[in-house]
């Protein structure tokens, strides 16, 4: 088990009374990219929020990593374990803002070139920098939320729903 | 001014009672109750008043500082929208910022230490401090709901809550604080403050009246601002857990 990135053993999940994770039980391998299909509603989403830490399960264990979820702190997690959220939600202003959030929320700066470097790994032009993002179409908010989310150099990236928006598109280890 | 001359100023009372009744306009009821609680709750207020005017106890004082935070905090629980644990709050929120303007006032000996100026102002400043603490809260809980996702993704990103919380919080003290501040800038132009009219017909001295209304003004910018801070930032954590996770559910809906 030491290749896998993300490990589930019995993993429950209930919220607001539904029981939507039964029993969950498997691996994501390390250095793999593994898609995770099913019909809407399946709880992939939830399942990716477990993950990144954003839900906990109500019982059952997730390793990130072979490291049980709770012994991470929760802002290590996260820039752990990057999610890109299946509703892609921009902060209001331009790309660049939203492309420096990972860092700004840590007191740092985003550079300049690395800023263009990303934005070029997923496919969007240099000068969509300094755009709103109120003016991108759905995909290319989908593409910018990837970047944001590599911002932080994450060693598992989970993207949810990108098959809906984006052509295949090279990632670490698992998407939708 | 005597009761018997209160009695006649029913006529005030009467008339739009008579005109509600010609136009049909099914007032009538709603008005006689405000007139008579209005009535019964002033006079029984004036009466607590002169007893503890005479009484020249300072417990009483304190007493009756309790009673009207603990009225402003049913009050502001009952109508703004709510946040587990919100009681508590808005009772740290409202002694606060009682003991903060009297210690001020008090300290530097700006009104001196009676019944007769500690009581009416603790009531602006209190009375104040709750329209302000309805208004941040309606808006702080619309503002976290409608921007939920915003809230998750600054937490899936590696924020704190306190990061995830900052637009809707800055928002929500804004939003709340600018009416107090923007209705200061046309204060004298259209409507003499209810205070300072008072005083005026009392007999003070129309400049006396006018340097005290100021100094209430200025004590409400601070209820007001310190109101929405202090609420939005003992509020702020309650929303979410241990695991830094959005607890959707301590927003409490009506
Ligand atoms: N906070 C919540 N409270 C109650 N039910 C929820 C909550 N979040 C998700 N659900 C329910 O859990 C189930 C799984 O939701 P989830 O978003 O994980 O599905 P999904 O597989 O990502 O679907 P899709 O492909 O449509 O994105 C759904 O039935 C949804 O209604
Ligand atoms: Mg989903």
């Amino acid at each position: 088990m030491t290749k896998a990135a993300i490990e589930f053993k019995d993993v429950d999940y209930t919220a607001n009374g539904i029981h939507i994770l039964k029993r969950i039980t498997g691996f994501f391998p390390k250095g793999k990219i593994t898609t995770l299909v099913g019909p809407s509603g399946a709880g992939k989403s939830s399942l990716f929020k477990l993950c990144n830490g954003l839900q906990t399960a109500n019982s059952g264990q997730i390793y990130i990593n072979n490291k049980l979820i709770e012994q991470y702190a929760p802002t290590v997690l996260r820039r752990t374990v990057g999610i890109a959220l299946q509703e892609a939600t921009m902060i209001n202003g331009s790309v660049e803002k939203n492309l420096a959030l990972p860092l700004t929320l840590k007191g740092e700066k985003l550079h300049k070139e690395l800023a263009i470097e990303l934005l070029k790994v997923v496919g969007l032009k240099e000068s969509y920098m300094s755009r709103n993002t109120q003016e991108l179409s759905g995909g290319q908010r989908q593409k910018l939320s990837i970047a944001r989310t590599l911002v932080n150099k994450p060693q598992v990236l989970l993207l949810d729903e990108i098959t809906s928006y984006l052509t295949v598109y090279p990632s670490r280890t698992s998407k939708n | 001014m005597s009761y018997l001359t209160l009695s006649i100023t029913l006529i005030f009372v009467i008339i739009p009672l008579i005109l509600s009744k010609t136009f049909k306009l099914g007032l009538e009821r709603d008005t006689i109750i405000a007139a008579v609680r209005s009535i019964i709750q002033l006079l029984a207020v004036g009466y607590v008043l002169q007893f503890v005017f005479n009484a020249e106890n300072a417990v009483y004082i304190v007493l009756m500082l309790l009673l009207m935070i603990g009225a402003a905090t049913q009050n502001a629980r009952k109508k703004g929208a709510s946040i587990k644990g919100i009681t508590w709050k808005l009772i740290v929120t409202f002694l606060f910022i009682e003991i903060l303007t009297q210690s001020i006032l008090l300290g530097l000996d700006i009104t001196p230490p009676t019944a007769q100026y500690v009581i009416p102002i603790s009531g602006m400043v209190i009375g104040n401090s709750m329209v302000l603490g309805i208004l941040f809260l309606n808006r702080f809980t619309a503002e976290m709901e409608t921007r939920q996702n915003q809230t998750e993704l600054i937490l899936s990103l590696g924020g704190t809550p306190k990061q995830a919380v900052h637009t809707q919080l800055i928002t929500s003290i804004k939003a709340s604080t600018i009416p107090t501040i923007e209705s200061q800038k046309t204060i004298g132009l259209v409507q003499l403050p209810g205070m300072m009219s008072g005083q005026i017909i009392a007999g003070a001295d129309p400049v006396q009246a006018v340097l005290f209304q100021l100094l209430i003004l200025f004590l409400l910018l601070t209820t007001a601002v310190t109101t929405s801070i202090m609420l939005g930032y003992l509020s702020y954590p309650t929303l979410f857990n241990q695991r830094m996770q959005f607890l959707r559910e301590s927003l409490i809906r009506e």
